[in-house]
């Protein structure tokens, strides 16, 4: 016990007078409830600023933190298990559940669950068995954002030279691959024979992304997915890029359809000239995109072929990518504090924008998309209308082409109103819970949100605008649960509240959760 | 299995009207591994011949047992190039060549397997480390300097291990540099939650931080070589700052630079929107923070020292500029003028600027090796400031140096020399070393049968010693102080000194 005394003494801050309040609990690992030992274990402060405290748990897992009243989150974080939120519902992401510290707070010693991470490993051949070097496979993951059923780009590994891949890190969930690439003996370009490439696979043995299979890893799992890909010949692509600036150097990406709308890499190249050939493409439907910085100027060309038995000649104009440009008006509010962000979410892209003192910012290098605008920093700035040059934009969603847009007005508004309230179990405050908010009726916009009740059973839902609102708890709900989808929320409506929100109001509404059956 | 385009490809390519008028042989063999012996199944073997007509080149691919065979080839001289992954292609080094005026059935091609280095990376409690930066450099003389080339690099995974592949047989140093480094664009200046707060001093193989202390892996043929790291963690610090003057567009590059160590790319965080950034993982020390923006010669370079102790540092502001000019300014006797070229130790095959005379040219900050050309003189002098180069070619050019001048003084008095060689017909590499620095850097030049014009100096007194090897660190002090039984010359203003270089005794 002699060092975790000197552990609390370099734990406890200064006080200013107020009573301390202790945080002790264990970390444990999450499926054999082994003590930890070595973890360092953090508590920051989430409703004002204040400093970091930091400790190592001892050889029994134990931790200790003395620290004044306010709400705090509790991370810990090592070389193996990564950075784990405690409370947080899915692996190494979500806010977790929030410790809430009055000065009448007896938290009691809190078990701190870390999950080990799962892994995805395997092995590509060729058609001799042979391993394949450097052959490219893709990861995605289906998930829930903001409360619809989603796939995403986990990422993408190359092989060794044994053919070995792997993707460390994981949760558990569900998981698609796809693997790919370009025979070892056209590499140097020193064979004819022009054309050969090989087969895309995906997991488990399919030729497309819709016969084939998710991979449910499960916690901790170190899942295997091996590839052999065959050798065939395709097509090439004939690149002409027309208007392009002279002395180019760019990035060439020919992308395929991938799973649930994303797009997986077929082939990456640079290209540097404006005439270029690409042999070996596989039959299908691409986006071929070229892109690059040339002399401190960002250029991009996109087109969209459809290749079969024959050669494809594209010809591709290259534009200087376009710069936005406005500023933001939030009922005179200052903007110094204030970031605003262009976010895509079809492209799940999120492009920061300079944003000055005197509100006007600037965003260079835009991908052509449907972008929204998010203001983050400012206390309760939301925003309300976009327009462009005093046209409102519709939907707020400003469609980005080739042309540079100039004169945006953000015209954003103070949104206050909020509901909260404390879920509780007969007399008790119920942490960790999900509480679902829904507008009523549902409809296709929202607003839709979820919130994991803090440490004393509250939660509050903020920056709401004003409306109809329903709070629900989804009990049994499946692990990918569309909280924001009216088909998929419908079951679990039944007795949930309805709640009048006005503009600039603050609504409690407790809530009871039905002992299990 | 031959892919489907080469079979049909094959008769093909034979069939082309000039080769039916000639004769045909058929060319074969094995591919094999050579340190092993074993034969190299799904081998690539290209076999290529260059006529007065031009090129032709046919592919095959060995078979299950290693053979390969092209079954008629128009008789002609070849070169027969093999590859497979993990094998040095054989056209790195001089190729077989064939002369096929009669059947060829046995045929090998040996082919060098690469070799691997591959390890595990722990703490001092042996919990493994992951994404830590490894390097492997090789053992090299570049300019007459010794040098280690970067050779490989890669990072440990979840489970610490770590692989090298492709690697060419020698001597290798490898070291553990930090945690996978590199800047990430970021608007959320919120620091992220993963971030370690400890870190480590880059270590050599052996535990060491100097080069001259660190363990060798002596990698041969094929070999599967195994580094272990045990790495002593300690707590690390983070340092903030802001960057101006930069383009919204192209990304940022940080660099961390110590005094005798090879740079590092630290972990950076940089908001392109803002311009603010934070270094993660420094131990306390002093550094030299250099920042880069862009290509080589138009990249906006900046930076700054960096002491980081324990605490918070002081915010650290870097202004972005072009990179410094340099004139290169004539003086003394001559007609013609002088040209310089600056290179990159590095990478001595890509110089980075050319000086033209009274031209300011950009070079971006960083150290060079600098040759220059006088057509019909010899310089005295190779000033930049007050910093004589004469000696070295040696030039340091600061990220924050004003416009510049490189002088070149001409002599008023040379000499010629005048190397031959009788006998022999292969070259010889020879040293040429001038009595002091004032008369310039030791210079490598090659001795043949064939007249060479005479080389121009200024006068004085050099030594000439012969060497077996081009490679050789001639200008490592070290190596100089070894060598012996040179030859002494004289060279004398306007007269020209001749040397027979099989007078020369080898070292």
């Amino acid at each position: 016990m002699k060092s975790l005394g000197l552990l609390l003494m370099l734990a406890t801050p200064s006080l200013f007078g107020q009573p301390p309040i202790a945080v002790t609990g264990v970390v444990r690992q999450a499926l054999t409830g082994d003590p930890l030992p070595n973890i360092l274990v953090t508590l920051n402060r989430t409703d004002a600023p204040g400093p970091e405290q930091a400790v190592t748990t001892v050889p029994n897992g134990q931790f200790e933190f003395l620290v004044p009243p306010g709400t705090y989150r509790l991370m810990a974080e090592s070389p193996i298990f990564g950075g784990q939120i405690y409370g947080a519902t899915s692996f190494q992401s979500g806010s977790g559940v929030a410790l809430v510290l009055t000065p009448s707070t007896r938290l009691p010693p809190l078990d701190f669950r870390l999950t080990p991470p799962a892994a995805i490993e395997g092995t590509v051949i060729d058609g001799h068995g042979e391993p394949i070097q450097a052959a490219q496979v893709q990861l995605f993951q289906t998930l829930i954002l903001e409360g619809r059923l989603t796939v995403i780009a986990r990422g993408s590994a190359n092989t060794n030279d044994l053919g070995n891949y792997r993707f460390p890190g994981l949760g558990p969930g569900e998981y698609h691959l796809v693997a790919s690439g370009t025979p070892w003996h056209t590499w140097d370009g020193l064979a004819p024979g022009r054309g050969s490439y090989l087969v895309p696979q995906f997991y488990p043995n399919a030729r497309s992304a819709d016969s084939a299979a998710p991979l449910v890893l499960r916690v901790a799992e170190d899942a295997r997915a091996d590839f052999r890909l065959d050798e065939a010949t395709g097509p090439g692509v004939q690149l002409s890029l027309v208007e392009a600036p002279p002395g180019i150097a760019m990035r060439l990406s020919i992308n395929a359809r991938g799973f649930g709308g994303r797009t997986r890499l077929q082939h990456l190249g640079t290209v540097s000239s404006s005439f270029h050939r690409v042999d070996g493409i596989p039959p299908g439907e691409y986006e071929v995109v070229v892109q690059g910085v040339v002399r401190g100027k960002p250029y991009r060309g996109l087109a969209r072929i459809s290749l079969a038995a024959d050669d494809v000649t594209v010809r591709m104009p290259v534009h200087e990518m376009p710069t936005i440009s406005g500023r933001v008006d939030c009922a005179g509010q200052s903007t110094t504090k204030m970031t605003i962000s262009l976010y895509d979410r079809d492209q799940q892209a999120r492009v920061p924008a300079a944003l000055r003192p005197d509100g006007t910012f600037i965003s260079a290098n835009i991908t052509p998309g449907r972008y929204s605008f998010l203001l983050a920093g400012a206390a309760n700035c939301s925003v309300d209308r976009v327009t462009v040059g005093g046209k409102a934009v519709p939907g707020n969603r400003l469609v980005v082409g080739t042309d540079p847009i100039a004169e945006i007005v953000v015209e954003a508004k103070s949104v206050v109103s909020s509901v909260h309230g404390i879920l509780r179990r007969g007399e008790i405050a119920q942490p960790g819970v999900k509480v679902y908010l829904a507008p009523v009726p549902p409809n296709e916009t929202g607003p839709y949100r979820v919130y994991l009740t803090d440490s004393d059973g509250s939660f509050d839902f903020r920056r709401l605008p004003a409306g109809r609102y329903t709070l629900f708890l989804a009990p049994g709900a499946p692990e990918l649960f569309e909280y924001a989808n009216p088909e998929s929320i419908a079951p679990y409506l039944k007795n949930a509240p309805t709640i009048e929100l006005d503009a600039d109001q603050r609504i409690r509404q407790d809530l009871a959760q039905p002992d299990p059956q | 299995m031959l892919p489907v385009f080469l079979r049909h490809a094959l008769p093909l390519f034979l069939l082309p009207s000039a080769a039916l008028a000639q004769t045909s042989f058929p060319l074969a063999g094995t591919v094999t591994n050579a340190a092993t012996g074993q034969p190299l199944p799904h081998a690539r073997v290209i076999a290529l011949r260059t006529s007065g007509d031009g090129e032709t080149r046919e592919v095959t691919f060995t078979d299950a047992a290693g053979a390969f065979r092209f079954p008629a080839l128009p008789a002609g001289r070849y070169s027969l190039l093999a590859h497979k992954p993990r094998y040095t292609p054989n056209h790195l080094s001089p190729t077989p060549s064939i002369d096929l005026s009669a059947p060829r059935e046995q045929v090998s091609l040996p082919l060098v397997p690469y070799s691997v280095i591959a390890g595990q990376v722990a703490d001092t409690d042996g919990q493994s480390l992951r994404l830590v930066h490894i390097e492997a450099y090789r053992q090299a003389v570049v300019l007459g300097h010794h040098r280690l080339i970067r050779a490989g690099t890669a990072f440990t995974d979840d489970r610490g291990s770590f692989r090298i592949w492709d690697l060419p047989a020698g001597r290798y140093f490898v070291r553990a540099m930090s945690r996978a480094g590199g800047t990430f664009s970021l608007a959320d200046e919120s620091a992220p939650s993963t971030v370690g707060r400890r870190a480590f001093a880059p270590v050599f193989a052996g535990g060491f931080e100097r080069l001259a202390e660190a363990t060798p892996t002596d990698l041969t043929p094929g070999q599967q070589a195994r580094v272990d790291f045990r790495l002593l963690h300690l707590p690390a610090y983070r340092v903030r700052g802001r960057v101006t003057g930069f383009q919204p567009a192209v990304p940022v590059r940080f660099e961390l630079r110590r005094p005798d160590t090879e740079p590092t790319e630290p972990r950076t965080f940089f908001n392109p929107a803002t311009g603010n950034f934070t270094v993660f993982d420094l131990l306390p020390g002093s550094y030299q923070l250099r920042i880069r923006q862009g290509e080589r010669s138009a990249a906006l370079t900046a930076e700054a020292p960096v002491n980081v102790g324990a605490g918070e540092t002081s915010p650290v502001l870097l202004a972005l500029l072009p990179p410094p000019t340099l004139t290169l300014r004539i003086e003394g006797p001559g007609t013609l003028p002088c040209t310089s070229l600056l290179i990159d130790g590095d990478h001595p095959t890509q110089p980075v600027a050319y000086l033209d005379p009274d031209k300011p040219t950009r070079v971006p900050a960083g150290d060079y090796h600098v040759s220059v050309f006088c057509p019909d003189s010899v310089p005295e002098s190779i000033r930049y400031g007050s910093a004589e180069l004469l000696g070295s070619e040696r030039i340091t050019i600061p990220a924050d140096a004003p416009p510049g001048d490189l002088t070149i003084t001409r002599s008023r008095r040379s000499g010629k020399l005048f190397i031959a060689r009788e006998g022999e017909s292969a070259e010889l590499p020879v040293l040429l070393l001038p009595g002091n620095a004032a008369m310039g850097a030791p210079r490598l030049l090659e001795a043949t049968k064939i007249v060479r014009p005479a080389i121009q100096l200024l006068p004085g007194t050099y030594t000439l010693y012969s060497l077996r090897d081009r490679l050789a660190p001639y200008r490592d002090p070290a190596f100089l102080g070894q060598l012996t039984r040179g030859i002494s010359v004289q060279v004398e203003d306007g007269q020209t000194t001749r040397v027979v270089v099989e007078k020369l005794s080898q070292p």
